[in-house]
């Protein structure tokens, strides 16, 4: 059954709900989370956005695995590990599955249909994750592992430095207590663009945000011993000195590691300078 | 002579329901035979069971001597239906030309038998424009040209004057006794009884499921020539529903 | 063959003149155009990501078209009053049947081949060269699958409704295409023997990852699988229409 709705009654109506839309979107805006022209995605997908986003983050794992997602692809034999187009890495911990499906026939068929294998994408293909990674960070901007693997790959693989340090910047406007991306943000400066002040700022962000459960002890003296690399670097001997002897402080008397070793070394040649 | 149709005994039930209930019929070929009756008396239901639509029934039925479910039965009907309905994205052409692709009827003489009916239902100038944009008048006029696109040796139309004008009427007259002067059988069933009288040879009243009277016009009004066929419908109808 | 012939390119001719095809042609077009120009951090030819988008729009569109035309064609020729006058030339209704299918198989398969070859292009033009044997693998196994899923809405059409007929096809497609390697437990074991296994015939991760094609033997194997369901589904809606009064 239809009735003729009158024009006269359903304008009013359509323009109520347009003001209220208006309003209500004013509303959410201004209690969102950072919100460019560049993020409509996410405005429109809302939380599903983050749903999105990690599923685009493992299917940028599945891509780097050749397409098979985990836990479907089996890990890597020692012939595939040999075999052009494989990537030689470490045995990682996945649920083993049989080299031959066992029982019908139903399973046999989907076995030689779908490719077996444990496989990582060459070099050159590589680039082919770049796009769910950018729409992972993007539709999910609290992903920060989302956020920190998109960045290692940029700079590591593709040499884009300065695309991984707008998207570490943007993760740590949007994420201001993770220290990973502090320190990922660091790594940059000191490695790839030798930019010791920044990567001062940086590693000490990252140090001060990091609770104490956060860091193991390794990475902790890691990135104490980075801080002082850096102040050594822009001359401020004094602070690097107590750098340095903050991270030999946390080792183990027992301990003996290269990086000790360094560490001592450089404590001495300050000590000497003074 | 062999019979065009032949309908002996012929049962159908729907459910509890009996639509036709021991009808027996026959139908001389080269003539037009009238089939009437009042609503839900069985007309649909035996035209469709000579059409072979209707898959299960009791009786005898034959056309041509063939079972209607035989397809070289079919092969020699042209049907009109009652309501005329064609695919609407399709032009007249189109039309004619499936359904007679549907008889295997050979490309080069399809050709010339579209141009010739298309013609004759005047429909020639409209070939090519999609049957969605037709009039009713118009459709039934397509109607009646797919009806003839085999050539039938046998027409049954279902209510073939409904939707035309006086003037396409009388075209229609003309039409069918040109078809029974060529030596073809034309069953056909309506409710516009003017129009069975002035074209009809042969008649049958149906009244629930039954065959209440049938034979030739004369035959059948040669007691009553002062009433016409309408009023003599009626009498016999009530008569029979007594 | 001629009536069934005749039948099939009427339903061809059917999905050329409506809406519905080029409506999807255009969606196709523009979102392909669109994720083709899309860049990521100045790399170029990135393509995987467009093969994963294109092949997905071409496949869902393909199936989406082909299972409505299907689902439609007895119903509306009951419902047009169409039926009866074409049932009462002499075509046999088991080749109505075949007729139907046939001619929205071949409607949707030409729809799939015009769509693939515009993400062929596209995706080319992006990307450089894709793996020629496993495109026409992929498409092979895909034009096997619409026909197994044209044959399931055609014969379900003599049983259901349109609405339920979509409804129902489209729900068992994207059960048995997602989960169909799943459902091997005892509840679901009917479905799991029963049902057509539309993953077998999805390539798409094999073409995108440049796996390489699956063995002739295997391919020849899947045709076999395809044709025995097509005539199951297709005798399932024979038997039906035989016995239906019009």
């Amino acid at each position: 059954m239809t009735r003729r709705v009158s024009a006269i009654y359903f304008l009013p109506l359509v323009l109520a709900a347009g003001f209220l839309c208006f309003f209500l979107d004013q509303k959410i805006n201004a209690s969102a989370a950072p919100a460019g022209f560049e993020n409509i995605p996410g405005r429109i997908l809302g939380s599903a956005g983050e749903a999105v986003g990690d599923t685009l983050f493992l299917k940028a794992d599945a891509y780097f695995h050749g397409g098979e997602t985990f836990p479907n692809r089996p890990p890597e034999t020692k012939e595939e590990l040999g075999r052009e187009g494989f990537v030689e890495d470490e045995r990682e911990n996945e649920k083993t599955l049989p080299a031959q499906p066992a029982g019908d026939w139903i399973s046999r068929v989907n076995h030689e249909v779908r490719r077996h294998g444990h496989y990582h994408l060459t070099k050159d293909k590589q680039k082919e994750m770049l796009p769910f990674f950018a729409a992972a960070v993007k539709l999910d901007p609290r992903n920060v592992p989302a956020i920190l693997t998109a960045a290692f790959w940029l700079d590591k693989s593709f040499d884009r430095s300065d695309a991984a340090i707008e998207i570490l910047k943007q993760g740590a406007r949007d994420n201001p207590e993770a220290w990973e991306i502090d320190a990922a943000l660091a790594d940059i400066y000191f490695y790839r663009k030798k930019d010791y002040a920044r990567g001062e700022f940086h590693y000490a962000d990252a140090l001060r945000k990091a609770k104490s459960g956060d860091l193991t002890r390794f990475r902790r003296i890691d990135l104490t011993y980075h801080l002082a690399e850096s102040l050594n670097f822009e001359g401020k001997r004094a602070l690097a000195l107590e750098a340095y002897r903050e991270a030999f402080s946390l080792y183990d008397v027992e301990n003996q590691t290269p990086l000790k070793e360094t560490i001592r070394g450089k404590i001495q040649s300050l000590v000497v300078g003074e | 002579m062999e019979n065009a149709i032949e309908i002996k005994n012929l049962v159908v039930a729907y459910g509890p329901k009996r639509a036709l209930d021991g009808l027996s019929l026959s139908v001389e070929k080269g003539k037009i035979f009238g089939f009437l009756g009042p609503n839900g008396a069985g007309k649909s239901t035996a035209i469709k069971t000579l059409l072979g639509l209707v898959p299960f029934y009791s009786g005898d039925v034959r056309v041509h001597g063939l079972s209607p479910a035989d397809p070289r039965a079919r092969a020699r009907i042209g049907f009109l239906p009652e309501e005329a309905t064609y695919y609407r994205f399709l032009t007249p052409l189109e039309t004619l030309k499936f359904y007679g692709e549907i008889f295997s009827i050979p490309k080069a003489e399809l050709k010339t038998r579209i141009e010739k009916l298309l013609t004759l239902v005047g429909l020639f100038d409209v070939r090519n424009k999609p049957i969605r944009t037709f009039s009713k008048g118009m459709a039934q006029k397509l109607s009646l040209a797919q009806a003839l696109v085999n050539d039938p040796q046998t027409l049954i139309l279902d209510e073939p004057a409904s939707g035309l004008d006086p003037l396409a009427r009388a075209d229609l007259r003309r039409i069918l006794h040109d078809l029974r002067n060529q030596g073809k059988t034309i069953f056909f069933s309506s409710h516009e009884l003017s129009e069975a009288e002035l074209v009809c040879d042969s008649i049958a009243i149906l009244e629930a499921g039954r065959l209440v009277l049938s034979g030739s016009l004369k035959e059948v009004l040669g007691d009553h020539r002062d009433k016409n066929l309408e009023r003599f419908f009626i009498e016999t109808v009530e008569a029979a529903r007594k | 063959m001629k009536p069934v012939w005749a039948l099939s390119k009427l339903v061809i001719k059917e999905i050329f003149r409506k809406k519905d095809f080029y409506v999807a042609l255009i969606l196709i077009g523009v979102i392909l155009f669109y994720a083709a120009q899309l860049q990521f951090y100045n790399v170029k030819n990135i393509v995987r990501y467009l093969m994963e988008i294109g092949l997905w729009l071409v496949f869902s569109f393909s199936v989406i078209l082909t299972v409505t035309l299907a689902a439609r064609q007895f119903p509306s020729e009951i419902q047009n009053r169409t039926a009866a006058v074409l049932l009462s030339k002499p075509i046999r209704r088991g080749r109505f049947v075949i007729g139907k299918f046939l001619g929205s198989f071949l409607a949707g398969a030409s729809a799939f081949l015009i769509f693939y070859v515009l993400f062929l292009a596209v995706a080319s033009a992006k990307g450089g060269g894709l793996a020629s044997g496993t495109a026409v693998q992929t498409a092979y196994l895909f034009l096997l699958n619409l026909m197994v899923v044209a044959a399931m809405a055609s014969g379900f059409s003599y049983y259901l409704t349109v609405s339920a007929n979509v409804s129902v096809t489209l729900i068992l497609y994207l059960l048995m295409g997602a989960y169909g390697q799943t459902l091997k437990g005892r509840a679901w074991a009917a479905l799991y023997y029963c049902l057509p296994h539309f993953e077998f015939f999805d390539l798409r991760q094999r073409f995108i990852h440049e796996w390489g094609p699956i063995s002739a033997g295997l391919v020849f194997f899947l045709t076999c699988y395809a044709a025995v369901y097509t005539a199951i589904f297709l005798l399932l809606g024979a038997l039906k229409l035989q016995r239906h009064s019009l």
